[in-house]
């Protein structure tokens, strides 16, 4: 249950909506899923990184009127959210990189 | 959704963007107790489950909030509204301050505004810089601005290149009739080229040509687009209409745009042209006027500058009796404007200056005060997990609340004091007569003057609260219950912030001490004629009417005649040169029998008087008599000196009986008949001139003295006198005005009116400055009291008398003032050196001065520490210790 580097959630939660629409609890559980339990997203985070990310204009919100529930919202990824996410992609592989050089270069 | 709209959602419709939120959080939470419940719970394991995933509700609620747009912003205005509820519990401390920080702007905002209408908005003038006044220099006399003759100025026309106009002017009053009202009005004569040197095209008609400077042209006159509307109406078919100058007929020419103002005196009605006299044209010892040019676009004011120098010693050579050592002397027309009033503004900028200092000390040491009222506050609210960086922000933001409140009181103070400067001094005070100063108001250069001082105040207290925030934040004094540890520190603090009041108070203190001895000094100063009791008018004569000297004697005489039989009248006389006035003559001379010493010049300073001028002005004779009707009759040519006169030009000889001429063609020999006491002609603080009083027939410069004043020596007052006055001499010939009747003692009003009005307002601002210092000392040592209640309790339960505690306490005050005083009186001794050009007859460094403002602040630190000390010595042990 590691602690989420800021961006880092961004990017989970950018690349799972990329799959297709989903709603919080959806997006959550999947990216459980996809880092196999490693990372839990708690509402916490989770919601303060939707609302910024809606702000930002990378992705929108509609209510879902297929669900069981009336007002769960539905998250869907923009145009400008799909360039956001090579950004992004592109940003974590560099730290990514240098993090491992770093700590094999210490170690 | 854009950023923008993102932002103006979350500050403006607040409670929707929130409920949206909890339908979020509400959703999601059923969902995960459906997860939950579909896994096999319970019902409750999975609310139970649920909500311990969830964590605290509100936590969550303020993460997102903390995510969206405008959070800093929402935060300032959450800290914005809690400064003012917490300013609002405590109004009395809000209301010092506000009044405080008010008093330091407005005083700031005001004499700025003064400041820059007079030092830094540009004159009313295209090209401003490109004009320059044109002074001679004399080498021998240690003139550096002196006017300039006719014959001078007309070679510098013809020979310089790097000017494109140049001109001379003269400022004058003169009589204006419209219908049959004669009025004196102020008016001007210049030459041609004086309006294209100021850059001003007229709205109607033309400007003066070369030939309107012909004596026997045509007369013709400009007007300024204020009289043009007041008294023509505003007619557009004035041109080459006729109107009544000076009591003759002149053709109207010219009127000058809306815009325009004349730059040497307050006002100006109508212009006509300088024509120059034969006399003028020849003689180069006469210098009546002064000169302005505009460079040519081409040229700078150095090769200007070295262009007339050239000229001036080509003069030099061609006519060495009058040239020697005069050479032309160019200033920028700005420094020319406003350069004697440098030294008054920036004194003045530095007394306000210092007040503000004092302002924003005071309101720091009540901020720490108010600081340690609430250290159980501020301890609770970090022990329940405040950020220290978030108690930062509040105390700067409640420091800014403070100071701009103070700002908005300051402007409304600013334009108060503005508007009681301008109807007190500026009408009556010729040092205010800078175009463009009827203009003082707040312009943004103030405005944004009054931002700086609201920043730098908002610094200076905001800091210092600020960083007793954050001190206390580290002491963390709840574990302390409020008391002892962290108050040592911050009383340091406050105590620096007394001394350093006091020393600023001190300060201020010594200018105005130096300025109002300054004041008594010139107020004492003899001026050599009596004051009270004398009314003055002035009276014009039409010059078609009066064409000779003669004519004009008469005319005086008969006044004379007629107002000394007046009821009430005592004794009258006329002159054309009255002290005090601001007109004077100066001419150069020779002695009979004495051959100048090299590099000797000897001017004498022609008055024209009838003969009972000096009896009448209360001049006392020292030796011999005054001139009398026989000498005219005897064909006697005979004149009365001043003192220094005497003592300058025959020193250690009798003056009676010796004989000397003005240096102008075909001038008689005068006999020196009497000498009579010095006079202070120019102003009080200038040293009086080498006189010579002639009667009105003996004019020895030619002139027709058409322009003379009365002065009526009577115990009835001008404005009893006024009417009859009138009367008298209109009853001998009508077309004759009379004009401007106030006592002699205003003259000396006026001329002390400049030091009047900066010694009003430093004594002000120094006032003010001592009310806070004393203010700032009683605050702390009552505090500092008010801590120790419970030690003085148990000092005095052990025995400590009522008087040891009086004293301690006392000596405490005086120990801090006595610190202050110390630092300001070394600092004062640095500074008041920078003010010796606003002084008169005392040194910046006057010990009676420093002696008399030392004990000033001493017996008030001593009265503002005498209530917490007696205080003090009434705490009663045992109510003391009860409290503790």
């Amino acid at each position: 249950m590691a602690e989420l580097l800021k961006g880092t959630l961004d990017l989970l939660i950018l690349r799972t909506l990329s799959l297709g629409p989903n709603h919080g609890l959806g997006i959550a559980r999947r990216i459980g899923q996809v880092t196999r339990g490693e990372l839990d997203v708690k509402p916490g985070s989770l919601f303060p990184a939707l609302y910024r990310l809606e702000e930002r204009g990378w992705l929108t919100s509609m209510p879902d009127d297929s669900a069981a529930h009336p007002r769960v919202k539905l998250y869907k990824l923009t145009q400008a959210g799909r360039k956001q996410i090579a950004v992004e992609t592109a940003s974590w592989s560099r730290i990514a990189e240098a993090m491992a050089r770093a700590i094999k270069a210490t170690s | 959704m854009s950023r923008i709209h993102s932002l103006f959602r979350n500050l403006l419709q607040r409670e929707r963007v929130e409920r949206e939120l909890d339908d979020d959080l509400r959703v999601y939470r059923q969902m995960l107790i459906e997860e939950k419940r579909a896994s096999g719970l319970s019902e409750e394991d999975a609310i139970r489950q649920t909500s311990l995933e969830i964590g605290p509700l509100q936590a969550v609620k303020e993460n997102v909030w903390e995510a969206r747009m405008g959070w800093t912003l929402e935060t300032i205005w959450r800290d914005v509204r809690y400064s003012i509820r917490s300013l609002r519990r405590a109004p009395g401390f809000t209301a010092a301050a506000i009044v405080i920080l008010s008093l330091g702007i407005g005083a700031n905002t005001a004499v700025f505004s003064l400041f820059s209408a007079v030092l830094l908005r540009p004159l009313p003038y295209p090209g401003e810089n490109r004009i320059v006044a044109i002074w001679e220099k004399r080498l021998r006399e240690d003139s550096a601005r002196s006017p300039v003759s006719v014959a001078d100025f007309l070679d510098w026309r013809n020979l310089t290149r790097n000017f494109s106009s140049i001109a001379l002017y003269e400022s004058s009053r003169q009589t204006i009739t419209s219908g049959n009202q004669v009025e004196l009005a102020p008016a001007a004569r210049v030459t041609a080229g004086f309006f294209e040197a100021l850059g001003t095209r007229p709205l109607l008609g033309r400007t003066f040509r070369v030939a309107d400077e012909n004596p026997g042209g045509h007369r013709v006159a400009i007007l300024s687009y204020h009289a043009w509307r007041l008294r023509f109406g505003g007619d557009r078919n004035i041109i080459g209409r006729s109107v009544t100058v000076g009591g003759e007929p002149a053709d109207v020419v010219g009127v000058l745009p809306e815009g325009f103002r004349y730059p040497f005196a307050a006002s100006c009605e109508f212009f006509e042209p300088i024509r120059f006299t034969a006399d003028q044209r020849r003689f180069r010892g006469i210098h009546p006027y002064d000169a302005i040019g505009r460079l040519k676009d081409s040229a700078t004011i150095e090769q200007a500058r070295a262009e007339m120098e050239v000229i001036s010693k080509q003069l030099e050579s061609q006519y060495p009796e009058s040239n020697t050592g005069h050479v032309a002397n160019l200033v920028p027309l700005r420094q020319e404007l406003t350069g004697r009033m440098q030294s008054t503004l920036a004194m003045l900028m530095g007394a306000v200056f210092l007040l503000i200092l004092i302002a924003c000390a005071n309101v720091a040491s009540l901020l720490l005060a108010r600081a340690s009222g609430r250290k159980r506050e501020t301890a609770l609210r970090l022990a329940l997990g405040c950020d220290r960086m978030r108690l930062l922000a509040q105390s700067l933001v409640e420091s800014s609340v403070l100071a701009i409140v103070g700002a908005a009181g300051g402007i409304a103070l600013a334009i108060w004091g503005l508007a009681m400067l301008r109807s007190t001094y500026f009408e009556r005070l010729a040092f205010f007569a800078v175009p463009g100063l009827d203009r003082i108001d707040l312009d943004w250069r103030a405005l944004a003057f009054t931002l700086g001082s609201v920043l730098l105040s908002t610094a200076l207290f905001g800091s210092s609260s600020a960083v007793s925030a954050w001190r206390l934040a580290l002491d963390q004094p709840l574990r302390s219950g409020g008391r002892g540890a962290g108050s040592g520190d911050s009383q340091r603090f406050r105590s620096a912030l007394v001394i350093a009041q006091v020393a600023l108070a001190l300060l201020l203190l010594v200018g105005t001490g130096l300025l109002s001895k300054s004041f008594l000094q010139l107020m004492s100063v003899k001026l050599g004629f009596q004051t009270e009791h004398r009314t003055t008018a002035i009276l014009t004569l039409p010059a078609l009417q009066y064409r000779t000297l003669q004519q004009a004697a008469k005319f005086y005489d008969s006044v004379i005649d007629r107002v000394t039989s007046m009821p009430g009248v005592k004794s009258a006389a006329i002159t054309d040169i009255l002290p005090l006035s601001g007109n004077d003559n100066r001419a150069g001379a020779e002695l009979q029998g004495r051959d100048p010493k090299p590099g000797e010049r000897i001017r004498m300073h022609p008055r024209l008087a009838t003969a009972g001028y000096l009896e009448t002005m209360g001049i006392p004779v020292r030796a011999g008599r005054v001139f009398s009707a026989s000498d005219a009759a005897n064909q006697r040519h005979v004149a009365v000196i001043s003192e220094i006169a005497a003592k300058r030009y025959w020193p250690n000889e009798n003056a009676l009986g010796k004989r000397f001429r003005f240096t102008v063609e075909g001038a008689p020999w005068l006999e020196v008949v009497g000498v009579v006491g010095s006079v202070h002609n120019r102003a009080p603080d200038r040293e009086p001139t080498p006189d010579v009083y002639l009667p009105f027939r003996e004019n020895q410069l030619r002139y027709v003295p058409t322009r003379a004043t009365l002065v009526v020596k009577s115990s009835l007052d001008a404005s009893a006198l006024g009417h009859d006055i009138r009367q008298a001499v209109t009853s001998i010939d009508h077309s004759v005005s009379v004009a401007g009747i106030r006592p002699l003692d205003s003259f000396v009003d006026d001329a002390t009116m400049a030091r009047r009005f900066i010694l009003v307002l430093v004594t002000l601002f120094a006032a003010v400055a001592v009310v806070l210092a004393a203010s700032g000392l009683y605050g702390l040592l009552s505090f500092v009291v008010g801590q120790r209640t419970g030690e003085i309790g148990v000092r005095m339960a052990l025995g400590a008398s009522r008087s040891q505690i009086l004293r301690e306490v006392l000596a405490h005050g005086v120990r801090l003032a006595g610190a202050g005083i110390l630092i300001g009186l070394c600092a004062s001794l640095a500074l008041a050196r920078l003010m010796s050009t606003l002084l008169f007859g005392v040194l910046p460094n006057d010990p009676f001065v420093l002696g008399a403002i030392t004990c000033i602040l001493l017996g008030v630190a001593v009265l503002a520490t005498c209530v917490p000390a007696w205080r003090a010595s009434r705490v009663e042990p045992l109510t003391a210790l009860r409290t503790d």
